[in-house]
């Protein structure tokens, strides 16, 4: 089941790029570009942090969706 | 259950195959030099001509990576003042300077192969000699250089990054100041590096050992290809076991 995230439109309503972000949570800008993108799937730690930021449960952040069958 | 079985069957069947294969092949060629047997060193004498006759040109492979790489190591820079503010910037930006790295990466084997080259044509000729280590000098200066200024415009894109390029401490120190998506992202570049380096030198060795069995290869060149097969296979053995148990 991929991992997918509301990362972007969070920081974008937060007025935040992702430099801002990353020095938030203590991650570079790639890593937050990279999980935008649904490329990194962050871990327990920075996914935690993440969601902290924005004052969500981590849920809220990143989500769970199926895998269409073909 | 039975699919899965039947899978891993597959792979007994698969490498018996390659096994057969490979044993054909290695006959097919080993009769075949063996049926010719002054071919070989003839081959690998034309080709060592070659080699020499080419002599400091091998340089001009290495001139042309340090200016790709520093077209777009320029390009990159040109990047910087929007990269800051436009995520968008900061992308084209990375790419560009990541790109630069692997054209000045890859000139620095180049240049002292080239150099290898180069020296071995130049003989006797101290006017040749001295050409070579000239151009190999050049070529140092220059891609030190530009690795220099590239790390830079990384750094002021990515302020957390550490690490000098003149100190020995440099790739460590780099590591360090990655956060842990980059961490992995260096071990899936470790490790694709590792199986690619690995089947390069297995091929060599075995194209050695069958150039070795009619002269055409010297053993100190089978030497060299296997010490280094070894020393990669145990650095990544003996480095997995310390991680596992904490000690060798």
């Amino acid at each position: 089941m991929p991992l997918n995230n509301r990362l972007k439109e969070l920081r974008a309503a937060r007025g935040l790029n992702q430099q801002e972000l990353g020095s938030l949570v203590g991650a570079s800008r790639q890593t937050i570009s990279l999980i935008e993108r649904g490329d990194y799937n962050p871990s327990v730690t920075l996914a935690l942090r993440i969601a902290g930021v924005f004052g969500r449960p981590v849920e809220e952040v990143f989500y769970l969706t199926e895998e269409e069958s073909i | 259950m039975k699919e899965r079985k039947r899978g891993q069957g597959m792979v007994y069947v698969k490498f018996a195959l390659i096994i057969i294969a490979a044993a054909l092949v290695g006959g097919v060629v080993g009769y075949g030099a063996a049926a010719n047997e002054a071919f070989l060193p003839a081959v690998m004498e034309a080709l060592d001509r070659f080699l020499v006759w080419v002599g400091p040109w091998w340089f001009a492979p290495v001139y042309l990576a340090l200016i790709l790489g520093t077209v777009f190591y320029l390009r990159g820079r040109a990047l910087l003042p929007q990269a800051e503010e436009d995520d968008g910037a900061f992308q084209r930006a990375d790419r560009q300077l990541s790109v630069g790295l692997v054209f000045t990466g890859a000139a620095v084997p180049g240049m002292l192969t080239a150099m290898g080259l180069a020296f071995a044509a130049a003989g006797e000729e101290p006017a040749w000699m001295l050409a070579a280590a000239g151009l190999l000098v050049a070529a140092m200066v220059w891609a030190v250089a530009l690795q220099a200024r590239i790390v830079s415009a990384t750094k002021a894109i990515c302020p957390e990054k550490r690490g000098n390029v003149f100190d020995t401490r440099f790739q460590k120190d780099w590591y360090n100041s990655c956060d842990e998506a980059e961490r992995q992202q260096i071990g899936q570049c470790s490790y694709h590096a590792f199986r690619t380096t690995a089947n390069a030198l297995a091929a060599a060795t075995v194209v050695l050992c069958l150039l070795a069995m009619f002269g055409a290869a010297t053993p100190f060149s089978v030497l060299v290809v296997g010490a280094l097969w070894l020393v990669q296979q145990l650095s990544y053995l003996l480095t997995s076991l310390k991680t596992q148990t904490g000690q060798f």
